[in-house]
């Protein structure tokens, strides 16, 4: 847990020089902020997937799971509900989807990538039998959260910064947030020392579905709209984000401010490629070019320390 | 046939009974020919995605390799319309078997884990496709007709016509069979899956195994993608080939491929795809609309991971 | 110059320590060799150096008079050394004939000759007398039947050197005996056998020749002719009696009864362990003992029988419900059951009681600094600061961090399963002066222990266990090392007490 994530800041830093020669609207901070809305959800959620990588699992379905959750709230919304009640009904359907990975992961000794590999098509399969091609319009009221500043902070950012804080004091500060190393260090060792490995697995796979919930309800206040198409390939982002600030996908290593650093990183690129009128599709290469250069950076690493550790 | 592979067959049964009570023109020739329509393209790319999950492996980018081949192959049939069909088709396998073995150097030599890399190269190669396109799709009118004649015309037994395509693929099953079953190559992809300890006490090299499995899964796509220009006519950069491995996987999950590695069949992945064709078919034939599908896969993977926890329960 | 596999001061180190030091071995075409001495004298690593498993630190292997070097177990195979392990390493998927033959496949090009594989599996399986039938799956046979299939894959080597690695340990009596009728039948074609095994029994029954290792050390070589049970037994003992005898203690009420507890790898369990008393378990590696703790723990569930804490019934669902109940496990395997090994002392000693220790879950640094500086002092633990990586311990400054995890919690019942197994002589008596006091507090402790001084030093009482059941309860005062070995190995005039 003392491993710093050196890496995505050094990126970073590096990012923000050459982007800010790319165009000065880098140093703006206002246009900082607003870029900042379009990334909450990838946030919140990578926030929680660093949850998750670092037991040792993967939740492929956060996009589909965000999805499901955007329709439904939308649906609940256009049938007349409130939006308080939109707002708890959202978080506890994440959650709940969330939760289903976790069982099934944890009861079923079924390996993370396959069950959410199934419950991505599903999830996002019931939002597409749900709607079609149709869309679903979100009322005034609840639209425009991303323009909505709070000290001249759109609220969204604000959000994320608040899950930043709660989920880092979780995973840095509590008994639970050290179970959730062991776990992903040594199920086995876990076991034996009598932590509740199964329970443990349940509430991460969950924590990872209620920022879905969050997330659901950030895009369809950001886009007035609810469609089965939102956020496609929203996974890649999120894995991406934390294995390069420094989460191991075999477990047992990374940190939010890694995940934080590593997210600002991705927005960076992201932002940068944009303003060079690189097409979104094509991004996706420099994406995912990035999710395994950083993989196999962290390999070389490693085997790098254990040969100074046996010179040693 | 075993009993894994009677999961898939008794799921094929029910589903043409349930079906074919509420519609009983699903027993003409027009709709068996849909249903074969289907099968070329998915049982292609099954037959590669078997091989790596019979290592235990996982790859997720074949239908980002699948988009990149249909756009290689229709550029360059921009370029010499005139190409013979054979050159077409073997651009089209080397483009993929190039994408396979970027993914198989990187989890060999990077000792990275399958799931990770072939995530990144799923995003990678797709955005690659979007690059070579300029975004732009391949319009039939640079596909030539004797390509896509290959889809519709082929071998008619009894009123049901058997495509070229459909053919091919057949091929492409009974070369996998036969790889799998004859050669030794084939017996030490099921032994690394069955118990990597044991094959590295026998001297099985895994790492040349595992390249194998992914080099020839990307050929398989590539040539896929082919076949999707001649079965589609178009090759769109966004769409072709996009989230077909969840199709895949799922026909390769359902034919009772053990999805730790070691065991699964041919004649199940087979299985497998017709199910999963004819799932298409019923579906629009029943008058729901394509919008069931990703549902219908995603419910096909958690059916098969579930029969095959229980088998794994069973035993112990 | 003999025919046969000759090895030279062979000597193999781990971590560095030296387990095998300078051990000489001839094995010789058409004689079995047993290898036999207590638990952890070195046998299988000497066997698994022989067989290109481990390679050697010092010393030369020579086949049939022509030095070889094996870089691995494939290496050796191809020379005519074949490794037979107690647990079969196979491939569940495949059938037997493709067990046989994975990795040299009868071939054609790049075919399988599947009829030739067929039809040469069934020559080998019936020139080793063996009723198998080569086209069924390996998944589903018993072990016996999967060491005939490990059997007719070396003979397809036609391996000349055979080694046998505790094979007999699982096997039933019936089983051994088809093993030895293989076994001779091979050493009559001319092979040359080392059979690794402590069961003495079988040594006279089968062996030809003896060679006893001591601590890593060759102690003697005798011809089974020239030799009897007792003196091997002596020889591999080696000691005189144990000079220091454990204090009497008092000990308090009945803590941990079972009765006829059975489970897997166990039967018909009668133990009772009462407060400040520690009982050993002695047998030999394969009795039970190991399965019996991981029942006791909630690892795995018992089937049969009952278990009582101070009186009361209990069942123990799970590790989780063994630490509410105060029961703790310090287990054998201690790098992958025990630490969280990249992760630092505070974090390991802390790992059971955290949440006890941390008030309404929230990580309380001065807490868990100021148990586990206590625990450190307590045990001496030799380290930089608690805030180093467990993994650059010693085995016994580990030994002593997964102590401290346990005894943070407060258990009423303490299991140690061979607590100083790897562990260097200074924390070696470290760990037996905590256990000793953890005693004297009134902790009811069951130790597990292949290690015979260490039983006797330290048990009030001693269990012996064989072949899943308890043969012998013996007085911790009275006991000798020959009684336990006589016991554990099913010797005839095993004082039985």
């Amino acid at each position: 847990m003392k491993d710093r994530p050196i890496v995505p800041a050094v990126l970073l830093v590096i990012g923000t020089i050459l982007a800010s020669r790319l165009s000065p609207h880098f140093l703006d901070i206002h246009y900082l902020l607003d870029t900042s809305t379009l990334y909450a959800e990838t946030g919140l959620m990578a926030l929680a997937m660093t949850f998750v990588i670092i037991s040792g699992n993967i939740d492929l379905s956060v996009g589909s799971n965000l999805v499901l959750t955007a329709c439904l709230s939308a649906k609940l919304l256009a049938a007349g509900w409130g939006i308080p009640s939109v707002v708890v009904a959202a978080c506890l359907m994440g959650t709940c989807f969330g939760a289903i990975n976790g069982w099934l992961v944890a009861k079923l000794k079924l390996p993370s990538f396959l069950v959410t590999l199934g419950t991505m098509a599903i999830y996002r399969g019931i939002a597409q039998a749900m709607l079609g091609p149709a869309s679903v319009k979100l009322p005034k009221a609840f639209t425009g959260l991303d323009q909505l500043l709070w000290f001249k902070i759109p609220v969204p950012f604000l959000i994320f910064l608040f899950a930043t804080l709660v989920t880092g004091l979780i995973l840095h500060r509590t008994v639970f947030g050290r179970w959730v190393f062991s776990i992903g260090t040594s199920e086995r060792a876990s076991t034996y020392s009598g932590l509740p490995v199964d329970r443990t697995k349940i509430i991460v796979f969950a924590l990872s579905g209620l920022m879905c919930g969050i997330g659901a309800l950030l895009i369809d206040s950001r886009l007035g709209v609810a469609r089965h198409d939102l956020a496609r390939g929203i996974e890649l982002d999120v894995i991406t984000v934390v294995v390069v600030g420094g989460a191991a996908i075999t477990g047992g290593k990374g940190s939010t401010l890694g995940t934080v650093l590593a997210l600002f990183l991705v927005m960076l690129v992201r932002t940068a490629m944009g303003v060079a009128n690189v097409k979104a599709e094509y991004q996706l290469t420099v994406i995912g070019g990035l999710l395994i250069l950083a993989v196999l950076a962290g390999n070389l690493g490693q085997l790098f320390n254990r040969r100074s550790a046996a010179r040693r | 046939m075993g009993k894994r592979e009677g999961i898939a067959f008794g799921f094929l049964v029910l589903l043409s009974g349930v079906a074919g009570l509420k519609e009983p023109r699903l027993f003409q020739p027009q709709s068996i020919e849909s249903v074969l329509l289907w099968m070329p393209l998915i049982t292609v790319v099954a037959m590669g995605q078997l091989l790596v999950i019979l290592t235990g492996g996982i790859d997720l980018s074949i239908g980002s390799i699948l988009g990149f081949s249909g756009i290689g192959v229709g550029l360059v049939l921009k370029a010499n319309p005139h190409l013979p069909l054979p050159i077409v088709f073997l651009a089209g396998l080397a483009i993929g078997l190039a994408l396979g073995a970027f993914n198989a150097a990187v989890i060999v030599w990077g000792k990275i884990s399958p799931l990770i890399v072939t995530i990144g190269t799923l995003a990678a190669f797709r955005g690659l496709t979007f690059i070579l396109s300029k975004g732009d799709q391949i319009d039939s009118s640079m596909i030539p007709d004797s390509l896509t004649v290959l889809a519709h015309s082929g071998i008619t037994i009894a009123h049901v016509t058997l495509s070229w395509l459909l053919i091919l693929a057949l091929t492409i099953a009974l070369i996998t069979f036969a790889t799998l079953g004859f050669t030794t190559f084939g017996r030490n992809v099921f032994a690394l899956g069955s118990n990597a300890d044991a094959a590295r006490l026998r001297g099985i090299s895994s790492g040349s195994v595992q390249f194998a499995v992914y080099a020839i899964c990307g050929a398989l796509a590539g040539l896929a993608g082919v076949m999707y220009a001649s079965r589609f006519g178009f090759v769109n950069p966004g769409s072709a080939g996009s989230s077909f491995e969840l199709t895949v996987i799922a026909a390769v999950a359902i034919g009772g491929t053990k999805l730790t590695g070691g065991s699964g069949s041919v004649l199940g992945v087979l299985l497998g795809c017709l199910l999963l064709s004819c799932i298409n078919v019923f579906l629009s034939l029943l008058g729901i609309d394509a919008n069931y599908q990703m549902l219908t896969y995603g419910l096909v993977i958690l059916i098969a991971i579930l029969t095959d926890a229980a088998a794994r329960r069973g035993k112990a | 110059m003999t025919k046969g596999l000759r090895a030279a001061g062979i000597t193999i180190s781990f971590g560095g320590i030296d387990v095998v030091a300078g051990v000489d071995i001839k094995l010789r075409s058409g004689e079995i060799h047993a290898l036999v001495g207590e638990n952890g004298a070195g046998k299988s690593s000497l066997a698994k150096a022989i067989a290109g498993v481990y390679r050697p630190r010092l010393g030369s292997l020579e086949l049939n008079g022509v030095g070889v070097k094996f870089r691995n177990p494939r290496e050796a195979l191809d020379a005519g050394v074949a490794l037979i392990h107690q647990e079969p390493i196979t491939f569940p998927d495949l059938s037997v004939a493709e067990n046989i033959f994975a990795g040299h496949h009868l071939r054609c090009g790049p075919f399988v000759r599947w009829s030739a594989t067929l039809a040469r599996s069934r020559e080998l399986l019936e020139s080793l007398g063996v009723a198998l039938d080569p086209a069924s799956p390996v998944a589903g046979l018993s072990v016996a039947a999967r060491q005939q299939v490990e059997l007719a894959s070396a003979l397809s080597h036609d391996a000349t050197v055979w080694i046998f690695d505790e094979t007999t340990a699982p096997l039933t009596p019936k089983e051994v005996a088809e093993l030895f009728t293989v076994m001779r039948r091979l050493r009559d074609q001319g092979c040359a056998l080392l059979i690794v095994t402590h069961h003495l029994q079988e040594v006279f029954a089968i062996a030809d020749r003896i060679t006893v290792l001591r601590d890593g050390k060759k102690v003697a070589e005798k011809t089974v002719a020239e030799s009897n049970e007792d003196e091997i037994v002596r020889l591999m003992v080696g000691r005189e009696l144990s000079l220091e005898r454990h204090e009497a203690r008092e000990a308090g009420e009945e803590l941990l009864v079972t009765r006829g507890l059975c489970g897997p790898g166990f039967r018909d369990i009668d133990l009772t362990v009462r407060c400040g008393e520690i009982v050993g378990l002695a047998g030999l590696v394969g009795a039970g003992r190991t399965e019996l703790a991981r029942a006791l723990f909630g690892i795995t569930r018992p089937t049969a029988g009952r278990m009582l804490l101070e009186g009361q019934e209990v069942q123990v669902a799970s590790p989780r419900t063994a630490l509410r109940l105060g029961i703790s496990l310090v287990p054998e395997d201690r790098l992958h059951e025990g630490l969280l090994l990249p992760q630092s002392i505070a974090v390991n000693s802390t790992l059971a009681y955290l949440a006890r220790l941390c008030n309404g879950g929230w990580l309380h640094q001065k807490n868990i600094h100021a148990e586990t500086n206590k625990y450190a002092a307590r045990f001496r633990l030799a380290c930089r600061n608690t805030d180093q990586a467990v993994s650059e311990l010693s085995g016994g400054n580990q030994q002593k961090v997964v102590l401290a995890k346990w005894l943070m919690t407060q258990p009423k019942l303490l299991i140690l399963d061979e607590p100083t197994r790897g562990v260097d002589v200074g924390a070696k008596s470290e760990v037996h002066r905590i256990i000793r006091e953890l005693a004297q507090e009134g902790m009811a402790v069951l130790m597990i222990s292949s290690d015979l001084p260490e039983v006797l030093h330290l048990s009030d009482r001693i269990a012996v266990m064989r072949e899943g059941r308890i043969v012998a309860q013996l007085n911790g005062a009275e006991a000798t090392e020959e009684q336990i070995m006589f016991a554990a190995t099913g010797q005839q005039g095993a004082a039985l007490g």
